[in-house]
């Protein structure tokens, strides 16, 4: 039988290499460019035919564009308004991403570290450069918690640093390992399914067991899958909320 | 204040205990990693990884009492409903 883990092997179907460094069109890759179409097609034919009174599919965009934008106003504040198209772009992309894994034989793309850890990395630099821009080198003031005792000062400072880096880490092991462990467990319990039911008598009924509970984690994954995307945005909204509005 | 569906306040909550739960964890990560490079650089081994393993715990920590600081401040500004007892809060 597979092993559970077979889903998350990368395949080359174009191969390529420039200067040393291999290239190829993988499957992952593949996906994200569906992943890209659709959400691309999702959004441009919602708002074709743009009307006053929107239609269900112009609803669908208008709703999911306003949450977002909810979601930055709530935790940047206005500031942040110019950031909607870039927080819009990621939440739509995780939430693509996440939904099109869960189709059977379609590929998760954010079930690879790489993939998450390329997202959350620019997302921190990008955090930098712009605290930077907008503040100088009074960014650096995000280390030091008003009303801190000066004795106490070095450790605090440390620790706020160290508690800034954590955060790349944390962004992008929660939308992987959330989507890892919960495909994995998916094909386990599909994997009970076909191996109860070829074991023939009273097992083949039992097989119904591992079916009703694969059901049940399908609804979860579903659940999971928008919620992840939630909170990368609003993780993102939050650390770019850290870098715009200083708070002292 | 609107009563907030019920669903999305478990999601919500999910997402947030999910997250400080984390954050201890990777904070003990980088900060053992940050010692560990600390002493190849300085030759203090082992004492600048078990500092700053420790420093990453605290980091994780202070996180999480802020959270719950500020989710204490909500509740304790938000007024109680009529004929709700404060012991029935949270069920």
């Amino acid at each position: 039988m597979a092993s559970p883990l077979e889903q998350f092997e990368l395949h080359k179907l174009v191969t390529a290499d420039v200067m040393g460094y291999d290239v190829s069109f993988t499957n992952s890759a593949m996906f994200m460019v569906v992943t890209v179409v659709l959400v691309g097609l999702f959004l441009v034919l919602g708002m074709r035919n743009a009307k006053l009174i929107p239609g269900r599919w112009q609803t669908a965009v208008e709703s999911m564009h306003e949450f977002v934008v909810g979601m930055v106003d709530e935790n940047i504040g206005p500031n942040g308004r110019k950031y909607v198209p870039f927080i819009f772009a990621l939440f739509m992309f995780v939430l693509f991403a996440n939904l099109i894994g869960l189709i059977p034989f379609a590929f998760t793309t954010t079930s690879h570290l790489a993939v998450t850890f390329a997202f959350a990395s620019f997302i921190f630099l990008l955090c930098i450069a712009i605290g930077f821009a907008r503040h100088g080198l009074h960014f650096f003031s995000l280390f030091v918690p008003p009303q801190t005792p000066i004795v106490l000062l070095p450790l605090i400072v440390m620790i706020e640093m160290i508690s800034f880096l954590t955060r790349p880490l944390t962004l992008s092991v929660r939308l992987f390992a959330n989507m890892t462990a919960g495909h994995i467990l998916l094909k386990v319990f599909a994997g009970f399914i076909i191996s109860l039911g070829l074991a023939g008598g009273i097992w083949s009924a039992v097989a119904v067991l591992p079916m009703a509970m694969n059901i049940a984690l399908y609804a979860l994954e579903l659940l999971v899958s928008v919620v992840q995307a939630y909170v990368f945005a609003l993780l993102t909204c939050v650390y770019l909320n850290d870098s715009i509005n200083l708070s002292h | 204040m609107p009563t907030a569906d019920p669903r999305a306040v478990a999601s919500s909550a999910l997402a947030q205990g999910s997250r400080y739960a984390l954050e201890i964890v990777a904070g003990t990560a980088v900060g053992g990693f940050l010692g560990w490079q600390l002493d190849r650089w300085l030759g203090t081994k082992p004492w600048m990884a078990l500092l700053f393993l420790l420093l990453g715990l605290v980091a994780g920590f202070m996180n999480l009492m802020r959270a719950v600081n500020r989710e204490a401040a909500i509740v304790n500004a938000e007024p109680v409903p009529p004929g709700v007892a404060p012991d029935q809060e949270g069920q």
